[in-house]
């Protein structure tokens, strides 16, 4: 029950702060007994390690995917935006998707997580888990365009600024600690 | 600081009749009231009710002035899309959607869950208390609350 804090300055969290805590929250559905020491359990820590990068990398593409299409839609419907559910399933299913693909298809790479993540609870788990942090996303997002006067965020800066700024997060401000 | 635990009297409330409705169409309005930096208090299982947070003595039975204050947090709470309540195998959770503060500045070290809605008279009931495991500091920026995932092992809230 411990909730988690995330924290960017400047402006909304970039798409890889999100696909690190989407890893974190997806890797703990894989239990492995720490007491044990065979084989089997040694390679399936191991992977369980690789599949968090793995999925740190394919996530950040996904997120960043997510971020883009909400600040389009808030540049399309401006303010009315804001009426509009903020479940990513009404908007942009096709994000959400391909998600859920991405992570079936990074643990297809271990034989030892096997078809763990493509089927039954541990896929509706992991859709659960990647359907509330780009809901949250969406949320954010509103949330820079409200306080921006109706201005997306990054285009409210400079446009020498807005051509360096990164396209998920903008204003190269650094990334704080979460918890 | 903070003990994270799910408050005792809203386990008893759950027996006596004056119980949580945290459905996700009609639920009652549930709140996230951050606490500052060195509370006075140490918020823990033992808090009854959120009182009048910003105003008065912290104690079991209000928040009082150990609510954090800044810009981007409204006193008192923001208020929380209830999820809804799970039944599942041999439990029941509940979940909620995670929250955040744009264009924050703020420092919190907590999180307390109150019901504002009105049950036999008694408002800001409290639910539960989130420690942050130190003082997190937010400059013009996003402050985000992420919930763990909503499952019976892990979630927010949940009985199993």
């Amino acid at each position: 029950m411990q909730a988690g804090v995330l924290i960017t300055n400047g402006g909304p969290h970039p798409a890889d702060k999100w696909a690190e805590v989407s890893a974190d929250q997806i890797v703990a559905l894989i239990d492995i007994d720490d007491r044990a020491d065979s084989p089997q359990a040694t390679e399936a820590r191991r992977a369980k390690r690789r599949f968090r990068e793995d999925l740190i990398d394919t996530l950040t593409g996904h997120h960043d995917d997510c971020i883009g299409k909400e600040r389009g839609a808030l540049k399309t419907h401006g303010v009315a935006r804001y009426d509009q559910s903020e479940v990513v399933d009404d908007h942009h299913p096709e994000t959400l998707e391909a998600a859920c693909q991405a992570v079936s298809d990074a643990a297809s790479k271990y034989p030892v997580l096997g078809n763990h993540f493509s089927e039954g609870e541990a896929a509706d788990v992991v859709r659960r888990i990647l359907r509330s942090h780009m809901n949250h996303i969406m949320h954010i997002e509103r949330g820079w365009h409200r306080d921006l006067g109706g201005k997306v965020f990054g285009e409210h800066l400079p446009q020498a600024q807005q051509q360096i700024a990164p396209g998920g997060n903008g204003v190269g401000q650094a990334p704080q600690g979460t918890a | 600081m903070a003990t994270t635990g799910i408050c005792a009297s809203f386990k008893g409330e759950g027996y006596n009749g004056t119980g949580h409705n945290l459905s996700s169409s009609g639920g009652d309005t549930i709140k996230a009231v951050l606490i500052k930096v060195s509370p006075a208090r140490t918020f823990d299982y033992t808090q009854t009710n959120g009182g009048t947070p910003g105003t008065g003595t912290p104690s079991a039975t209000n928040i009082g002035t150990d609510e954090a204050s800044g810009t981007g947090y409204t006193s008192g709470g923001n208020t929380l899309t209830n999820n809804g309540v799970t039944i599942t195998g041999t439990g029941a959770y509940a979940d909620f959607a995670g929250y955040s503060l744009t264009s924050a500045t703020i420092s919190v070290t907590a999180l307390v869950l109150i019901n504002s809605s009105s049950k036999n008279s008694t408002t800001n009931r409290a639910i539960s208390v989130h420690d942050f495991g130190g003082t997190q500091t937010v400059t013009s920026g996003t402050l985000s609350i992420v919930f763990p995932t909503a499952a019976l092992a892990t979630a927010i809230l949940r009985f199993n």
